[in-house]
């Protein structure tokens, strides 16, 4: 191989710029719009966690509705609340480390079930996003 | 939607297309959205690639300077004065950093030399292109500062105006650390040739 001339380096990194984007999954730009598309649905956004969902495969609601949970935890009113958050985080963490998050349907739905108890408690009308986490949950189970 | 070989002037979206698009998508515009991503996604991923040589962590940091955009764009927040894309890359160069950042810490008293010892993960062209090979193995000998000048110019695609915008330094310090860059790269190239021949003598 040729020695390196300072005009030929920028040719190579051009290349290895271009290896590095064509390197990427082919679904990189869905997987963002998703991520993002996520936190709009969520009030208060938690990028980090969405993020981590999103990329495990999690359903877009699912994103949001945890991301409002993990605010939850972080807000005064859940103080007084009944609503054991230290269990919630638990197994939102289980779930996020979870390899088959299809198969943690009946986990994530006692989640879900805490989360109700937690609107109730909080008096928040999360009931789009609950709604549409109830549809992912049909829709997971009809089709396994 | 490959970002194929060609000039890096080529890529950059004309001005009134952008701040259209950024209109657009800060309304809601998915479609703008969408088309903003097509745009710069793989430029902020190549970015995060060069420097943490792991797939799901440049994934996990590109994704994050999205989160950040859309946030920022949706809550109104953002008024395009011509400088959206540095404002974009100085997310993206931060969160790298603090990417870098806590991987030493997780690293604990592990040397840089023990850190980048870790295998990278490469692409199959890459991996049969000596060039590259050895244009990693020199971006490894870089100072920080120098490296992110090579990557904002090159990985990312940035004009050395947006380098500027985006470290906040002027055009001219910029300039000069990148041809400084460059001769070290190929310093280290050089070096990396001559020790193969030696090897192979």
């Amino acid at each position: 191989m040729p020695e390196p001339t300072p005009d030929s380096i920028e040719p190579i990194l051009h290349r290895d710029a271009d290896c590095r984007r064509a390197d990427a999954t082919p679904d990189l730009e869905d997987r963002i719009f998703v991520a993002t598309q996520a936190t709009i649905g969520a009030a208060e956004p938690r990028p980090s966690v969405i993020v981590r969902m999103v990329r495990i495969g999690a359903p877009l609601a699912a994103a949001a509705v945890v991301a409002i949970v993990i605010w939850t935890q972080s807000s005064s009113p859940i103080a007084s609340g009944t609503v054991d958050v230290a269990t919630v985080e638990q197994d939102i963490e289980a779930l996020l480390v979870s390899d088959d998050w299809t198969s943690d349907l009946d986990e994530f739905e006692s989640l879900f079930n805490e989360l109700d108890e937690l609107e109730s408690s909080l008096a928040m009308d999360w009931s789009d996003d609950l709604s549409l986490l109830t549809d992912d949950f049909a829709y997971e189970e009809s089709t396994q | 939607m490959l970002a194929m070989a060609h000039s890096r002037e080529d890529e950059r979206p004309d001005p009134a297309l952008l701040a259209d698009l950024l209109v657009r998508a800060s309304s809601g515009e998915t479609s703008a959205w969408r088309r903003l991503l097509g745009l710069y996604a793989r430029r902020v991923y190549a970015l995060a690639m060069s420097r943490l040589r792991d797939p799901e962590a440049a994934e996990e940091v590109t994704q994050s300077v999205f989160v950040t955009v859309s946030t920022t764009l949706g809550a109104g927040k953002y008024t395009e004065q011509g400088r959206f894309e540095s404002w974009l890359f100085r997310v993206a160069a931060n969160r790298v950093r603090d990417e870098v950042r806590r991987r030493r810490r997780r690293a604990g008293n592990q040397s840089d030399d023990a850190l980048r010892a870790v295998p990278h993960e490469e692409s199959v062209s890459a991996a049969s292109d000596d060039e590259i090979r050895r244009l990693r193995t020199a971006l490894d000998t870089l100072s920080p500062a120098d490296r992110e000048v090579v990557e904002l110019r090159h990985h990312a695609g940035l004009a050395f105006k947006e380098i500027a915008g985006a470290l906040k330094q002027p055009v001219g310090t910029v300039l000069a650390r990148h041809h400084r860059a460059l001769a070290k790269l190929r310093d280290a190239m050089e070096a990396s040739c001559q020790q193969d021949e030696e090897h192979h003598a």
